[in-house]
């Protein structure tokens, strides 16, 4: 498990010298654009080895740490799930149904009419806000989706 | 003094209301991710057709000075800063909110960009000629090394390590890079369709500070940790903070002289404003341990130095066209949409005008702040939501900001994915902070090297132009300067680290 502290300094260097191929394997035409890119690049695995070579000289794991991963696999499930319901069923649509979903699958209590209700309202006016707001009063955009909605 | 004849022109029924209107919208709209002030600006142009050149005007200058203020009230009560320029006062804006502290992180927020608001202003006022021939002093080299100075706030901002700090500002100076190259147009980094545009830098800085908050609100709510509320609330009389901020003057008058020194400098902004502002506010304080940890100091430094910004950015503008940060360009749009040329005509025909424009500008930071700390009470709200309805709210606003910069969702899935990226490089010490520098100083450092270097292939050389002229000399010294006080940090914080004595504000003094 010790070896899991030099992971992330390793990964750097790995993409430092991915990023460093990539400018340097150019055509003629495009390598003065990657004149700023590759020193960056290269300052990146200089910094990253010495990381590596700070966690050598310091005992005990650091790694990742703190990650619940099953309550972060689950809230990165709702923004993919929130990102693709955009996309089918347009901004509006998709945002009233992960707000009203999120206030009811995320409370601690047990789920009743009363909050059902509340979440319901709080859903409508939220939305009716950010609709004001943003689609009336400044005139923007919102993304719609392949149903037509918004 | 010219200026007086003009106050009483700001306070006619239709201008005070204009300008009243203007203020609040500026403050809200600020407080809006993903609404910058610059975004803010243009969305009101049209308005101000109908309008008549003066009340035009002073909507226009209202809601820059409102927005650029606002964006602090977001970035202190949930952690996503309403614009670029108010990302410094997130450091420890939110970090006092946490520690219940949040009403009184607002009231300084509120009240150091009003004194730096009529700080920059007062100056725009007295020195607009001399700040304009400042501003013509500044070519490529110099901001080459303004961006470098500010490359130098990396390896301190937000992060335990000088090397994963710098790591840090290295890997979002690389993000900045994807998409076409600005001087060569070359694709580079476009690994996908969905990075043929670029990364959006409002775009990124939201997702970078948003999407890690929607993460942790979501999984505290998940295993019902702690209080179902955001945080503590507790209650802060205005008299306490203003008497706080008379105590802190010191980084009230540093963050100010800052704000008008790079409000001038076309291209420079807020947002480089307040972080060098914070640095160095940081680097000559005696609790610089305490600066990340909810420090008023850094909130203080952060939001005087941005709103500093505000009255000598519009200086080259009045007197040469020059823009002195992209929300004056779009100001410059109004100007001539109203038929008034930059130059000394503005100050001669249409005197009324600009005059009366420039007293508007000082009275709106005093209704900035009165209007400001109203605001503050009603929003302070924010505190009592529940978790689970504000990670929501915040990733609705979060991809509703980002889509509406570039009506793109491609931006959207950019921000969600950095998001997700740099809510596991926390864990490890690679920082949203430091990283949202790089992405902010990296296209400012690269273009001026690029053009800086085709300049000096024309003239005397590329090492001659970037490391000779008094001012290139100043900056440069700065930069050392900066550089040898951050490491001789580290280290004399390594070796506290080891005999660890108390560095920690007395509490009395800091919260009465």
């Amino acid at each position: 498990m010790k070896a899991r502290k030099f992971l992330p300094p390793l990964i750097v260097l790995v993409i430092s010298g991915a990023l460093l191929v990539v400018g340097l394997t150019q055509p003629p035409e495009a390598s003065s654009a990657y004149t700023y890119p590759n020193a960056l690049a290269i300052v990146m695995a200089v910094l990253s080895v010495l990381w590596l070579a700070a966690e050598l000289r310091t005992s005990g794991v650091v790694g990742v740490q703190g990650v619940q991963w099953r309550a972060t696999l689950v809230s990165m499930a709702v923004m993919v799930f929130y990102l693709a319901l955009i996309r089918l069923a347009g901004m509006l649509v998709a945002s009233a149904v992960v707000y009203f979903g999120t206030a009811i699958l995320f409370q601690a209590e047990r789920v009743s009419a009363r909050s059902v209700a509340m979440a319901a309202i709080s859903t409508g006016v939220f939305i009716l806000v950010i609709y004001l707001l943003f689609n009336r009063l400044l005139q923007l955009q919102s993304p719609g989706g392949f149903l037509g909605w918004y | 003094m010219e200026i007086f004849q003009y106050f009483p022109a700001v306070f006619e029924s239709y201008n005070l209301l204009v300008l009243v209107l203007g203020v609040t919208g500026g403050l809200i709209l600020g407080a809006t991710p993903g609404i910058s002030p610059t975004l803010a600006v243009a969305l009101l142009i049209p308005f101000t057709f109908t309008m008549g050149a003066t009340p035009g005007l002073i909507l226009l200058g209202a809601v820059y000075s409102g927005a650029v203020t606002g964006g602090a009230i977001a970035a202190i009560l949930i952690n996503v800063p309403g614009a670029p320029a108010n990302i410094a006062t997130l450091f420890d804006g939110h970090k006092m909110a946490l520690k219940g502290n949040a009403m009184e992180g607002l009231h300084y927020a509120l009240l150091a960009s009003g004194v730096g608001g009529l700080v920059g202003v007062a100056v725009l006022i007295y020195l607009a000629p001399v700040l304009s021939n400042l501003a013509l002093l500044f070519g490529p080299s110099e901001l080459f090394w303004v961006a470098i100075l500010g490359v130098t706030v990396m390896g301190s901002v937000g992060s335990d390590s000088l090397v994963k700090g710098l790591l840090s500002g290295a890997i979002g100076m690389s993000i900045a890079c994807i998409g076409y190259s600005e001087t060569t147009g070359v694709e580079r980094y476009v690994f996908t369709p969905v990075l043929a545009s670029g990364v959006n830098l409002v775009g990124a800085l939201i997702g970078l500070f948003a999407i890690p908050e929607v993460i942790n609100l979501l999984n505290a709510s998940l295993h019902r940790h702690g209080s179902a509320t955001m945080y503590p609330l507790n209650p802060r009389r205005i008299m306490a903070s203003v008497r706080q901020l008379l105590v802190h003057w010191r980084t009230l008058s540093i963050g100010s002289v800052i704000g008008v020194f790079i409000g001038v400098i076309p291209g420079a902004g807020g947002q480089v404003a307040g972080l060098v502002s914070y640095d160095q506010c940081r680097k000559f304080s005696r609790f610089r341990s305490n600066y990340g940890n909810g420090e008023p100091d850094g909130v203080i430094a952060s939001e005087a130095a941005n709103n500093a910004t505000v009255g000598p950015a519009l200086a080259p503008l009045l007197t040469l066209g020059i823009p002195g940060s992209p929300t004056a360009a779009v100001l410059l749009g109004g100007l001539l949409i109203n038929g008034l040329f930059p130059g000394p005509d503005l100050f001669s025909t249409h005197a009324d005008v600009t005059w009366t424009f420039m007293a508007s500008l000082f009275i709106a930071q005093i209704l900035m702040v009165v209007i400001g700390l109203y605001l503050a009470r009603v929003t302070r709200a924010v505190a009592r939501v529940p978790k689970r309805f504000m990670a929501v709210a915040v990733l609705i606003l979060a991809v509703y900001g980002t889509y509406s910069i570039r009506n793109s969702f491609d931006d959207v899935i950019v921000m969600v994915g950095l998001g997700v990226l740099v809510y596991f490089t926390a864990k490890v010490g690679i920082t949203a902070g430091a990283m949202v520098l790089g992405l902010i100083l990296g296209p400012i450092a690269e273009i001026n090297w690029d053009q800086g270097r085709l300049i000096g292939q024309a003239t005397d050389g590329v090492m001659p132009y970037f490391f000779t002229g008094t001012l290139n000399m100043i900056i440069i010294a700065l930069c050392v300067f900066s550089v040898l006080f951050s490491v001789g940090t580290a280290v004399v914080d390594q070796r506290r680290k080891r005999n660890p004595e108390p560095a920690v504000r007395d509490k009395a003094a800091s919260h009465p």
